[in-house]
Formats: C-alpha cells, sequence, structure tokens
C-alpha cells in the first residue's frame, strides 16, 4: 500500500477471499442461495457464519502451525459453498 | 474448548451453510464440558437442538462434523476471536453514529499522527486497527464526561418536574409593593386622617399595609387641594386665594391624561373659602356610596331659611361693617310676589337641561311683554353664549377707548360690548374715573362675597340682590339710564351664564391682586351647567324684581 493513502479500504469479500488465497474468482459469478452473485460478495449470503472465523483467521499469525490447515479448511469450505473446485 | 474424541465420519453437507458455523458458534458460547451432560442450543433457523455432549453436537454440525476434533477446536477458537474483533467494532460505530462529527474530526488527526511516527512502510491493516482503537479510547473519553453531564441534567430536569409550577410571592413581596401604595408619608396621613374613624383602619394600623390596601376600595383618583393663602395687596380688595390641585392619582391612563390636564391649567379662583386642611374630592362612586361623609357635601342654600348662612369668612373682616350690613338685608327684602314668580321657576328648574334656561329667558320675555314698556324687546338669543368666546371676536377698535367714550356711547350699543370694552380698558390698567372704578370695587366685593368655588369640577353660583344692586350701580355710573333694560336685553341675547361670567370677569379684574394670574388662566367655567340653582334663582329673582319696581314706575 502506498503511503499517504491508509484511508482506501479494499473490500472486505475481497480480503478475506485473498487471505484464503481465492482472490483471483472474485468477479466470478456463481449462484448460491437461489440468487446469482459474484464470489467476492459471498459474505452477503454466509457473512454472519464465515465473518467471525475469517476474521479470526486474519488476525492469527501466519507462523502458527494451526494457521495453515485452518486456511486450508476454510478455503474448502468456502471453495464448496461457492461451487468452485478447489485448485481453479 | 472440546477435548472429547474426534467426531466419527459424516456425510459432508453439499453446501456450507451458514447456519452450520452459527450452531458452532453456539456450542463454544454454551457449553461447558464439565458438568454439562445434554446440551440444547438453537440453530439459525430457529430450530432447537439437544446434544448428549459437545461432541455429539459437533457431528450434528455440517461443517465441523467432518473435521477433526482439534481442528474444529481452531475454528471455534478463530471464530471466537472475530466475534469479538466485530463486537469490538460495532460497539464505536454505534457511538460514532451519536457523535458523527466529532469522530470525524478526531480520526483524521489520528491517523496522520499515526503515519507520522512511523517512517517505515505501514500495512494497511495494522494503521486501520490502530485507528480504531485510539478513536475508541478518545471517544470513549468523550463520551464519558457527557454522560456524567447528562445525568447531572436529568438529575436536575427530573426535580423541577416534580417542583410545583406556581409562581410563588412571598408576603415579604407582597407587603413592599403594598407599602408602595402608601408610600408617601403624606399621603398616609392624610389617608388616615380622613378615614380613620369611619373605616376603622385605626383600630387595624398595625396591620400589614397589605392590609390596608385591600380594605380601602379601588380608589381611582384622589384629589388634594393645598390652598395657600395670599395677602391681597390691597386692603379693601377680597382676599384672593390660589388653589393647587396636586393630583395623586393611579396608574390608569385616563388618570393620568387628567392630571396632566389640571397640571397645566391649573385654576385661580377668588374665593372667600378658608379651608383649614386639605379637601379630598373621591372621584370613586362605589366610596362615595360607602362613605358620603368623605364628599364635599352638595350646598343647597335656601335663602328663606335665615339660618342656613354662607359660612363665616375672615375675609368678611377685612370688609369694612357698614358695608357687611349694607349688604345682607337685601338678601331678605323680596316681596311676595316675586318669590311666587321664582317659585315657578324653581319648579320648571327640575327639568335642569338647556331647554330649562330658554324656558327662562322665554318666561322673562313673556313677563316682559306683559309688564316692561313696548320699546323693551326680546331679541334672538345669540350663538355666542361663552363670554370669553365674545370677547375674541370682538373688533379691534382703531380708536382709543377711554372711560368717556364708554359712558358716551353707554345707551347705543348692547350691554355685552359695553362690557367688553370696559374689560378692555380694566386691562390696560386702572383709569381716572373714580365714580366708576369705586363701582366697580364694589361689584368686585359684593361678587366676591357671595361667590365661591369648591372644586374645577362643578361651579355653585351665588348671586344675591346685592350683587344685583352693586351691578346696578355699575351701570348707572358708566352711563346707562335704564341698567334693568340693558341686563334683561344682555340675558335674552344670551343667557344666564353669559352674564355671570361677566360678571365674573369684571369682578376679577378689578382685583388688582389677582388681575394678573386671572388672566393667564382660563375664568369660563367649561362644566357650567345650565340648571337653575338656587344661586342662580337669586339672580332671576332680583332681575324680575327691577323689573317690577321699573314698571311700578312707569304706572
Amino acid at each position: 500500500m502506498e503511503r499517504g493513502k491508509p484511508d482506501i479500504e479494499e473490500h472486505e469479500g475481497v480480503r478475506f477471499l485473498r487471505l484464503l488465497g481465492l482472490d483471483h474468482l472474485a468477479d466470478t459469478e456463481v449462484v448460491a442461495g437461489g440468487n446469482t452473485i459474484e464470489v467476492r460478495n459471498f459474505l452477503d449470503v454466509c457473512g454472519d457464519h464465515a465473518r467471525p472465523v475469517l476474521l479470526g483467521l486474519e488476525t492469527m499469525d501466519p507462523a502458527d502451525p494451526r494457521f495453515e490447515p485452518t486456511k486450508e479448511a476454510l478455503r474448502g469450505l468456502i471453495s464448496q459453498y461457492v461451487g468452485i473446485e478447489q485448485g481453479t | 474448548m472440546l477435548t472429547s474424541e474426534a467426531a466419527p465420519p459424516r456425510a459432508m453437507p453439499d453446501r456450507v451453510s451458514g447456519e452450520t458455523l452459527h450452531g458452532v458458534e453456539n456450542i463454544g458460547h454454551q457449553q461447558s464440558p464439565v458438568d454439562i451432560e445434554a446440551i440444547s442450543y438453537t440453530r439459525v433457523d430457529g430450530t432447537v437442538e439437544v446434544a448428549s455432549s459437545p461432541e455429539d453436537a459437533m457431528r450434528r454440525c455440517p461443517v465441523l462434523g467432518k473435521m477433526s476434533v482439534e481442528q474444529a477446536n481452531v475454528l471455534l477458537e478463530l471464530a471466537s476471536i472475530g466475534q469479538e474483533k466485530i463486537d469490538a467494532q460495532k460497539k464505536p460505530k454505534e457511538e460514532f453514529k451519536q457523535k458523527p462529527e466529532e469522530h470525524k474530526e478526531t480520526k483524521k488527526p489520528i491517523v496522520e499522527q499515526v503515519i507520522k511516527e512511523d517512517t517505515k512502510t505501514i500495512a494497511q491493516s495494522e494503521v486501520k486497527e490502530t485507528v480504531t482503537v485510539t478513536t475508541k479510547s478518545l471517544h470513549e473519553e468523550m463520551i464519558q464526561p457527557q454522560s456524567e453531564l447528562d445525568k447531572t441534567i436529568d438529575a436536575h430536569s427530573a426535580k423541577i418536574a416534580t417542583e410545583p409550577k406556581v409562581a410563588r410571592v412571598t408576603s415579604s413581596d407582597e407587603a413592599i409593593q403594598a407599602q408602595k401604595l402608601v408610600d408617601s408619608p403624606y399621603i398616609e396621613q392624610q389617608v388616615r386622617d380622613k378615614l380613620a374613624g369611619r373605616q376603622n383602619i385605626k383600630d387595624e394600623s398595625s396591620d400589614k399595609a397589605t392590609n390596608i390596601s385591600l380594605r380601602i376600595p379601588p380608589i381611582e383618583e384622589i384629589v388634594i387641594t393645598n390652598r395657600l393663602d395670599r395677602q391681597p395687596t390691597a386692603p379693601d380688595a377680597p382676599r384672593a386665594e390660589i388653589v393647587i390641585d396636586n393630583r395623586i392619582m393611579d396608574t390608569t391612563v385616563a388618570s393620568k391624561e387628567t392630571t396632566e390636564e389640571n397640571q397645566e391649567e391649573p385654576f385661580l379662583a377668588t374665593s372667600q373659602d378658608s379651608l383649614d386642611d386639605d379637601t379630598f374630592i373621591f372621584t370613586d362612586t362605589e366610596l362615595a356610596q360607602e362613605m358620603p361623609e368623605l364628599f364635599i357635601a352638595e350646598r343647597d342654600w335656601d335663602i328663606t331659611d335665615p339660618a342656613i348662612l354662607p359660612p363665616f369668612d375672615p375675609v368678611a373682616e377685612t370688609l369694612d361693617a357698614s358695608e357687611s350690613i349694607d349688604l345682607l338685608p337685601e338678601q331678605v327684602a323680596i316681596d311676595a310676589e316675586t318669590t311666587e314668580l321664582f317659585e315657578q321657576l324653581l319648579a320648571m328648574s327640575v327639568e335642569a337641561d338647556e331647554e330649562t334656561t330658554s324656558t327662562f329667558v322665554k318666561l322673562v320675555g313673556e313677563q316682559s311683554e306683559a309688564q316692561v314698556p313696548k320699546e323693551v324687546t326680546v331679541e334672538v338669543t345669540s350663538d355666542v353664549n361663552v363670554f370669553a368666546d365674545f370677547l375674541d371676536i370682538q373688533p379691534e377698535s382703531e380708536e382709543t377707548i377711554d372711560i368717556e367714550t364708554i359712558v358716551t356711547n353707554a345707551n347705543e350699543q348692547p350691554l355685552e360690548e359695553t362690557f367688553a370694552q370696559l374689560i378692555e380698558l380694566l386691562e390696560g390698567g386702572s383709569f381716572d374715573s373714580t365714580d366708576v372704578m369705586s363701582a366697580i370695587k364694589d361689584f368686585s366685593k359684593a361678587f366676591a362675597y357671595s361667590n365661591r368655588e369648591h372644586s374645577t369640577e362643578r361651579e355653585e353660583l351665588l348671586v344675591t340682590p346685592a350683587i344685583t344692586q352693586k351691578l346696578l350701580d355699575l351701570l348707572r355710573a358708566i352711563g346707562y339710564e335704564n341698567p334693568q333694560e340693558a341686563l334683561l336685553g344682555l340675558i335674552s341675547r344670551h343667557d344666564l351664564e353669559f352674564l355671570v361670567q361677566a360678571m365674573r370677569y369684571l369682578a376679577q379684574l378689578a382685583n388688582p391682586d389677582n388681575q394678573h394670574e386671572f388672566l393667564r388662566s382660563n375664568p369660563v367655567s367649561h362644566t357650567f351647567k345650565y340648571v337653575i340653582e338656587p344661586a342662580a334663582t337669586r339672580l332671576g329673582r332680583s332681575i324680575l324684581l327691577l323689573i317690577k319696581q321699573q314698571n311700578l314706575a312707569y304706572e
């Protein structure tokens, strides 16, 4: 981030997708909950449940040995939720 | 923290649902693995589920059920941490909603300060976190005193709301305000002197002033007349008295206007009344009904009653004893025929109005036609019935008027014009004719003796036959061969008041002591009523007596 522009906030969904390594799927449209949404807006559907866990992961030290396993578990859950095959 | 063994594998749901995550959160917050055997928890969709153990609840969760216990515990721990952050963010946001402007004012400087202090590259998330926490702490500091202030205000508001909304006036205020009513020692003394014994003020004088103000009926007007005696410069002149009205009234506009009017027009009266004390005139009608004794009694003189005579006046002492003796006997020297005629006039005067005067003139005219020689005619009454107005409309003569001219032209001009010329001459000063001047002074003495003024509100006229006799002597002195005819002509052309005003003019001007003040004042009574009062009947009686004498002379 450039200095002098700290107040420009990144989209919350995109931030979590980047945390999970799925930010390249942010603009992909999927059908979730009967509605067509972009993946970046997945929090609109399951945000009440996923946001605390993702925030906890965001504050977790990446050096923590539990970080990567948890990250992978959440990545699998979100990928399944939005219908994206893991690794794509 | 869950410590049980790994949950048995379950069929994974097709999609991860929020309900499962919420269920996990509930389990994480509620359960205590030590002493809870059966766990009841509510899912997001509102359904209540019961698990026999935390492991059972986890196995039922579509998300956590496929995870190992260790991994599920990590998720629960992260969810707990994240939930705390969300709660921490929500709280400042709610406070910022209440104080949005204050938050904006403090946020930007804090961010700039953090950036300045950190010379290295700062991650965006770190900056946001710092800003959030700092803002929160500062906002809490700002909110705290405000809350205390609000509490204080609420406490005072509650206290005020419980107090009765009644304007309180202490008894001391009432006393002070009432004291102002009688604040003047002079007024207070006068009121006490006048009302003591009649209204029981003396018995309650020790009470508060409030009681006094309540007991006294609403007085609209209090008139205090200070009479200052003035010694006449001429030893033989009637004593003149300057009457000054000091009116003390309430704050009503009408009373103020009356006060100003009276102050602008102080009246001067030649009165032989010498009142020892001040005269109070209460114009309040209610007070007049309750305490009629406070008001000046109407004088209803009856000349046939010798017991009722004008009150003793010290001025009479200044007159020569022989003159006083000369004046009095004429008042009772009335024959029966004249008395009968005047009783008829007096009965007619009950309907006292303008009609009465015209009737009087008409009656005089009838009597004149029947008894007076033909050459005495009753002329049409003049429109100018105020002597002062008559003087104003008199043309200024180019020739200098002297007493000889007046005497020469007396029989050829109306009496009012002769009066006007004589007055003009008197205003210029005294003149040489000793006979005329003596006659004028004699008339002035007689007029001053018989006339008295009690107030500006009502003029009581007391004209005696002695005045008439002195007036006739004066007319003869200025050249009238038949003064009775001249008097009748004047009354027929104008009215009785006109003659009285002319006589008063002459009487005032003849007195050198009050001539100056008289000329500045307005000697015309504005409230003269066309009422034939006993005093007026005396004048008419005198005139008709003269007519009768004249007729007898012709016969």
